[in-house]
């Protein structure tokens, strides 16, 4: 199979996705609602998608093309509302957050989808493991070249989306001490991790093909890479984020990107370096580790920043790219960063107060639904 | 036949002698050691839930003589079984949110249809038999409970979740709070026809409501109102306390609940109702979770295998007859009929679709501890006016019960495989087709 030549799409323009939780409204435990609320939504009007995911206690929900994080708002709060509806009508609710507390992954199912049951066979437990949740963003590259540079330079920045998304704190009961556990998950995939260094989409297409001649992939897909190049839309895919607690945060997170990208496109602020993947790991645990409190080093100078400071700076640099639909949503994440108050933070608050997981969950639920 | 003894089969008696030289304690603990063996057997053989295995222990236990059990239940006996079905009730109850009920009107009509059809089915049917109004409502009445009990052990044992599984819980538990209410009403307020004899007759009697009566339901009313109150207050600090996990927390749970159950059984009300709407009172008092202590989960499991037990050895007890059999299959085949045509008939509008209905309807078909506690506070009652009823009426009710437990559960099993919603990695087929792995 070859690589699908790269779309047309409008320049930064955006979409996002959401991975989202299903849980009971008695334990707040996981529950395998998946099939019925699909059904109870096959006929909504929504702007984008509603769709399964890999196990009954997860589902997806898509934006349009949207031209800023007021729109993107705009089409989420339709969705969630309809969502919210459905779960109403099945006295089930849904919540953000990168990891569902103390959900067992042995107990989830799959879902009955051929490619579910595909990759379940190929990966056996990981599968299951993989009942986390992240939110995706899309940005519109004009061409395909440009694509590849944005990816890379994007990729420097992947700590500040862990950092701000962050809202994974617990996992299987237990509190990991990260902020960001469920990239701990990704990790365990072979194809996870960084796209292969390439600025021209023709070396691209030639990595592309020597991976599906060894049989290891067989569409873009198969490639679990924290950013990725998605053709058929004409984006980039930014995957490192988990689901924040509100679609508020998940708006204003895409506009963070879709800034950046606007400063990349119209300032071209640096060359891309193969040497920028140095101290890429090692950033990326800091985020996921420590969240706002991490370090990060300039992969260009090896200074070192705390990362919430590099996160203002760079917010600095940025602020004249903002468009006029963005920029309180921008503001608002402006602010938690000042706040060191991420969604990790916010979820250890809760349990610190409730000591209790369950509980937890349905602050989050309500968080979720806008009504806290 | 005397309210405290059943016609017995002939039978080996050897629950009887071992009662005599060992003690009857010695006869529950082999008893309770053999329930567990098959349970385990069961499960494991052939992935169906242990209470079957407990289910047939009982029965032949019942047929032995083990345990010298009364009829209808009293002392110890009662409080074990109320303590039993309550804690199940209790769970079950405790996962009904009644602001989200209240909303969702077609589900409440569904749950009165399903119940109300059993209701009337049974006793048409058992009226259409000939026998006798007071039998006939009894019955129905008995008929109407589907088991929470059962369907908590059914989701424990083949790991059932999803919405198929949690609407079969809560038109249980609904059936079981209409079953009781109208319980509660006919065994206080309504009361056969006095007997003239000793005599077939008798057991044709028709119901009379008594003056006396109304005054004695409104007060068991406010006595069963006392004890889910004081349920509720015994259990609510330790529910929300943060460290509400502990061994010594499940203890003290058990100990409430046994204690209410002996007031209860004491100075009257109903125990089983109490704790139905204690949980209900729990779970709506405040919207936080409730954590239960996974030491209570496993009281709860030990205190079902003993309810299982006890269900199938009181209707071992029974003589079978032709007649008796035909009038018991046509009662269990009219509640069957109710409770499937209730639930399918007005399952639109209730937020799952079509296909989902079947399998929520055959998870109402079971019966179990709930039903034995309806049917011995009937015969009770009954007993002192008319015992011709009494005995009619635990003739049929308590085999019905065993048959519809047995049927239930097989059938509620098979549905929830069928609507994917229970886990099929389970007993000796699933192991040779190594579906016991993660992706099973």
């Amino acid at each position: 199979m070859t690589l699908e030549a790269f779309q047309q799409s409008d320049a930064l323009t955006l979409g996002v996705e959401l991975e989202l939780q299903l849980v009971n409204t008695n334990h707040y435990n996981l529950t395998p609602y998946a099939p019925d609320m699909l059904a109870l939504l096959k006929n909504a009007q929504v702007p984008g998608s509603i769709v399964p995911e890999v196990t009954t206690s997860m589902i997806e929900i898509s934006t349009g093309i949207c031209r800023d994080a007021q729109d993107a708002l705009q089409q989420l709060t339709t969705t969630r509302d309809a969502l919210v509806k459905a779960a109403d009508r099945l006295n089930i609710a849904l919540a953000g957050g990168g990891t569902h507390p103390f959900q067992q992954w042995h107990q989830q199912r799959i879902y009955d989808k051929p490619r579910f049951k595909e990759i379940t066979a190929l990966y056996g437990y990981l599968t299951k493991q993989f009942t986390i949740f992240g939110q995706h963003v899309h940005v519109g590259c004009p061409s395909a070249d440009d694509a590849l540079l944005m990816l890379h330079r994007l990729s420097r920045y992947i700590p500040h989306f862990i950092a701000l998304s962050a809202s994974s704190p617990f996992v299987q009961g237990q509190d990991t001490a990260f902020d960001s556990a469920r990239l701990n998950s990704v990790f365990a995939f072979p194809l996870s991790g960084r796209a292969p260094f390439a600025l021209h989409w023709e070396d691209f297409e030639r990595y592309f093909d020597k991976m599906t001649a060894t049989g290891v992939i067989h569409s873009m897909k198969d490639f679990y890479w924290d950013i990725r190049p998605k053709p058929e839309f004409g984006t980039v895919e930014v995957r490192v984020f988990d689901t924040p607690l509100s679609i508020e945060r998940a708006a204003a997170l895409a506009a963070y990107v879709q800034a950046l990208g606007s400063w990349f496109l119209s300032e071209s602020p640096f060359e891309p370096q193969e040497d920028d993947y140095l101290v890429y790991t090692y950033n990326r645990f800091q985020a996921c580790r420590f969240g706002l409190e991490g370090t990060y080093v300039d992969p260009a100078t090896s200074e070192q920043f705390g990362l919430r400071e590099h996160i203002l700076l760079t917010m600095q640099k940025i602020q004249s790219h903002v468009p006029e639909g963005s920029r309180e949503a921008l503001q608002q994440l402006r602010k938690t960063v000042n706040d060191g108050m991420n969604d990790a933070r916010r979820l250890r608050d809760a349990y610190g107060e409730a000591q209790q997981l369950p509980e937890v969950v349905r602050q989050s639920t309500l968080r979720f639904r806008g009504t806290e | 036949m005397a309210p405290n003894s059943l016609p017995i089969l002939p039978s080996p008696h050897i629950g009887s002698w071992l009662d005599a030289h060992a003690g009857p304690l010695m006869s529950w603990c082999v008893l309770v050691a053999a329930a567990a063996i098959a349970g385990h057997l069961v499960f494991r053989l052939s992935g169906f839930p242990r209470m079957l295995g407990y289910t047939v222990v009982g029965l032949l236990a019942g047929w032995l003589g083990f345990g010298d059990l009364p009829w209808p239940l009293q002392g110890n006996t009662q409080v074990l079984l109320q303590t039993a079905v309550g804690t199940s009730l209790l769970m079950a109850a405790s996962q009904i949110s009644l602001s989200w009920l209240l909303r969702q009107p077609w589900l409440l009509l569904q749950s009165l249809a399903e119940s109300v059809a059993a209701l009337v089915l049974v006793t048409g049917v058992l009226q259409l038999l000939g026998m006798g109004w007071a039998v006939s409502l009894g019955v129905g009445v008995v008929a109407m409970a589907a088991s929470p009990a059962v369907l908590l052990r059914v989701v424990a044992d083949l790991r059932a979740s999803g919405a198929v599984t949690d609407r079969s819980l809560l038109l249980a538990t609904l059936s079981g709070v209409y079953a009781l209410v109208l319980g509660l009403v006919i065994t206080v307020a309504w009361s056969p026809a006095a007997a003239v004899g000793v005599g077939a007759e008798d057991a044709l009697a028709s119901l009379v409501l008594t003056a006396a009566g109304l005054g004695q339901l409104l007060l068991s009313l406010g006595l069963t109102v006392l004890w889910a109150v004081l349920t509720t207050v015994a259990l609510w600090p330790v529910l929300r306390w943060q460290s509400s996990r502990s061994d010594s927390t499940a203890l003290y749970m058990l100990a409430a609940l046994v204690a209410v159950s002996l007031l209860a059984t004491r100075w009257g009300g109903s125990a089983a109702l109490g704790f139905l709407v204690a949980g209900l009172l729990l779970r709506n008092m405040s919207p936080k979770p409730l954590v239960w202590p996974s030491a209570f989960m496993a009281a709860n499991t030990m205190l079902s295998l003993l309810m299982f037990v006890l269900v199938a050895s009181m209707a071992g007890q029974v003589v079978p007859s032709v007649g008796l059999v035909s009038v018991i299959a046509a009662a269990a085949l009219a509640r069957l009929v109710g409770k499937m045509g209730g639930v399918l008939l007005l399952g639109l509008g209730t937020g799952l679709g079509w296909q989902r209905q079947w399998p929520v309807a055959c998870a109402q078909s079971p019966s179990s501890g709930l039903a034995l506690v309806l049917a011995s506070a009937l015969a009770m009652q009954w007993a002192v006016v008319n015992t011709g009823v009494a005995g009619a009426l635990t003739a049929i009710a308590l085999p019905m019960v065993v048959l519809c437990e047995v049927l239930g559960v097989l059938l509620a099993s098979l549905a929830l495989w069928r609507c994917g919603e229970a886990h099929r990695g389970i007993g000796l087929s699933a192991l040779n087709a190594k579906e016991k792995r993660h992706d099973a």
